[in-house]
């Protein structure tokens, strides 16, 4: 399986050797990247018995969950099966009433939200949340605030370190929006942009991060079938090029089943299923879940 | 697909430093260079009178811009901005008074004070915001005159305190007016321009980005309870180095001069302006003052009008002009003053064509 990836990756450095390069340089030269060797048998999040209510509606109860590196993870599920809710709480922007998140075994359940951002966590959101009044390139340099190595007086006054800082950062942005071919509307206020696009955007803001892990909470929804092929293409790009581990929330099942390494099933606040697709798709629980009692035979 | 036009035919950028550019032609730069000289060459043409208005138009564009700052920028609501001029003219004449410093010393000082008391008044906006924080803004206005009011040892009560412009420096006396209006320019220009830094750059991102997301910039890293808190410290800071400079004007401060309505017309003018430029600040500050010129000016028609009760109505005219130009602006143009401009700049880039 480890010798399969590393031929893959190769082959990808190979060919997409304009997009992300500058982007992967600037992880490694504060991290390496994962080692093959580590492909789904490390663990870099576990979710352990997450409990979380909003008034009597158990939105999660005791959901455990782990990603691995070098892994591309599909949660899966009905509507309000806790799916969006299993992200807030990972990304600290809700709270679990029981149980904790680990981040490299670090445990960080109870960190602010930009805090498990700056570790490498990053996301996407399932109704598009960009900053409305940047353009996309702009977007894309705010995403990599924390990275941004002066302070505001430096940019107030402007001093040649901070210009040459801001050069340096918008050229990674530049990588960016290259990868994710939006060239011409690099100066467009997001406001102005189709659906489509703004998903886009919100992909390379969070790929700005530097994501150690990144969470994608239906990045393909409300999409046709040209846009969806676009973004799968991005993501199992990002997955394979800077080996980042991808939780990713969606509903379209073909593109689950072609993507994902593993898929979780969430139902009613509750984990029924955990398992490569094949599995997945002949687990009985799921099959009632999705199709009703008629699903059972 | 949206084209943006934001630049004029022709002109590519070649690299990031050309695409941060503040004016990307050359034409624009040497526009800019032009107008501001001429506003220097006024100086020794126009007359006292108009050089007094000219420096009111400075001192309020510097604090406007702050209020974009926290308001445009940030998206936080304060009314109790002219409070904060306030106290900028009250640590100018508090440091001169008492502890004898020189003009030059007392004004990053009477940035600074308001700074560290802005973002004190700016905590509340970590939890709430929107109505509840404007509301909890107005708090900043009310304790800052009750304190001017009542400590008295410090701040002489009512009577008011004296200020000092500078003395002379370098052989221009800055107690001729003209000098002075080049001083306060000279402030202008400098503060202004670093605002327009600071909105391209990392915290001027933020800052929108909080304004524009809040949950999102959260999530994305942004770090929302320091944000909002610098913003307000930074507008704060733009409104007493205002206060300071157009108080040197006067050479005289009183508490009665920052009232609760000129906050709040400080925010209906920067709506006239436009939210989130600093092009629209300057705008709504120099529309705001002329309406004030305006209102002066009409007063003797209406003496001739009204007789006896010119008094009056010259008082009731300008808040009522006030208000028009607001819910005016608001109805046909809720993007203010700077949104028109755009539409004009981009028509002219177009020219022939409508788009």
């Amino acid at each position: 399986m480890a010798v399969d990836t590393r031929d893959i990756v190769k082959k990808r450095e190979q060919r997409y050797s304009y997009g992300l390069t500058l982007l992967r340089d600037c992880i490694e030269e504060t991290r390496d990247l994962p080692n093959e060797e580590d492909f789904f048998k490390k663990n870099v999040l576990r979710v352990e018995d997450i409990t979380i209510s909003f008034g009597g509606l158990n939105a999660l109860s005791d959901v455990n969950l782990e990603l691995r590196e070098g892994e591309l993870l599909a949660i899966i599920g009905p509507n309000g099966a806790g799916k969006t809710t299993l992200l807030n709480v990972i990304s600290g922007f809700y709270k679990a009433q029981k149980g904790d998140v680990y981040f490299q075994d670090t445990k960080i359940t109870n960190y602010s939200s930009h805090k498990i951002a700056e570790m490498g966590i990053c996301r996407t959101f399932q109704n598009i949340a960009l900053y409305t009044g940047l353009s996309v390139i702009d977007n894309i340099i705010a995403g990599r605030h924390p990275h941004i190595k002066y302070n505001f007086l430096n940019g107030m006054l402007y001093f040649p370190w901070a210009r040459r800082e801001e050069a340096r950062q918008r050229a990674i942005a530049e990588d960016i929006v290259d990868f994710l071919e939006m060239e011409q509307v690099r100066n467009t206020t997001v406001g102005m942009l189709s659906y489509g696009l703004r998903k886009r955007a919100e992909l390379g803001r969070a790929l700005a991060l530097e994501p150690r892990i990144l969470l994608l909470d239906e990045p393909m929804a409300g999409m046709n079938l040209d846009e969806k092929e676009d973004i799968a293409r991005f993501i199992v790009d990002i997955h394979e090029f800077l080996r980042i581990p991808i939780v990713m929330i969606e509903h379209d099942m073909g593109v689950v089943m072609d993507i994902a390494d593993r898929i979780a099933v969430l139902d009613f606040g509750l984990k029924i299923g955990d398992g490569t697709p094949e599995e997945i798709s002949k687990n009985q629980k799921v099959v009632s879940a999705y199709l009703g009692k008629a699903g059972e035979q | 697909m949206t084209i943006n036009v934001d630049r004029p035919c022709g002109t590519f950028d070649s690299n990031y430093y050309q695409a941060m550019e503040i004016f990307r032609t050359p034409l624009r730069k040497f526009l800019m260079i032009a107008f501001i000289v001429l506003l220097y060459a006024i100086a020794f043409i126009l007359d006292d009178y108009i050089i007094s208005i000219l420096i009111v138009f400075c001192a309020f564009s510097i604090g406007m811009t702050g209020l974009q700052i926290i308001t445009g920028y940030a998206g936080q609501i304060s009314l109790g901005h002219a409070a904060f001029m306030g106290v900028g003219m009250y640590t100018m004449a508090v440091f001169q008074e008492h502890l004898g410093f020189n003009f030059w010393f007392a004004l990053p000082l009477a940035g600074l004070v308001p700074m560290i008391i802005g973002m004190l008044f700016g905590v509340p906006a970590v939890r709430i915001k929107g109505l509840y924080l404007a509301f909890a803004s107005l708090a900043a206005h009310f304790v800052i005159v009750y304190a001017i009011n009542n400590w008295r040892s410090v701040t002489n009560g009512t009577d008011g305190m004296y200020l000092h412009r500078p003395g002379v420096l370098l052989g221009i006396d800055f107690m001729i007016d003209k000098y002075y209006y080049i001083l306060v320019l000279t402030v202008t220009v400098i503060m202004i321009y670093f605002a327009k830094n600071l909105s391209r750059t990392r915290l001027g991102r933020a800052f929108v980005a909080v304004r524009d997301n809040d949950i999102a910039a959260e999530v994305m890293g942004i770090n929302i309870a320091h944000t909002k808190v610098l913003a307000f410290g930074i507008g704060c800071f733009y409104a007493g180095i205002a206060g300071a400079v157009g108080g040197g004007y006067y050479e005289y401060v009183n508490v009665e001069w920052f009232t609760l309505t000129d906050s709040i017309w400080y925010l209906g003018f920067l709506v006239v302006g436009g939210l989130g430029s600093i092009f629209g600040a300057i705008a709504g500050a120099v529309v705001w003052k002329s309406l004030d010129e305006l209102s002066t000016l009409v007063t003797p028609i209406t003496e001739a009008l009204l007789g006896g009760m010119a008094f009056y109505a010259s008082a009731a005219f300008s808040l009522v002009i006030y208000s028009l130009i607001v819910i005016v602006v608001l109805v046909l143009e809720p993007r203010g003053i700077n949104h028109r401009w755009q539409i004009i700049k981009r028509s002219y880039r177009l020219h022939p064509f409508p788009y």
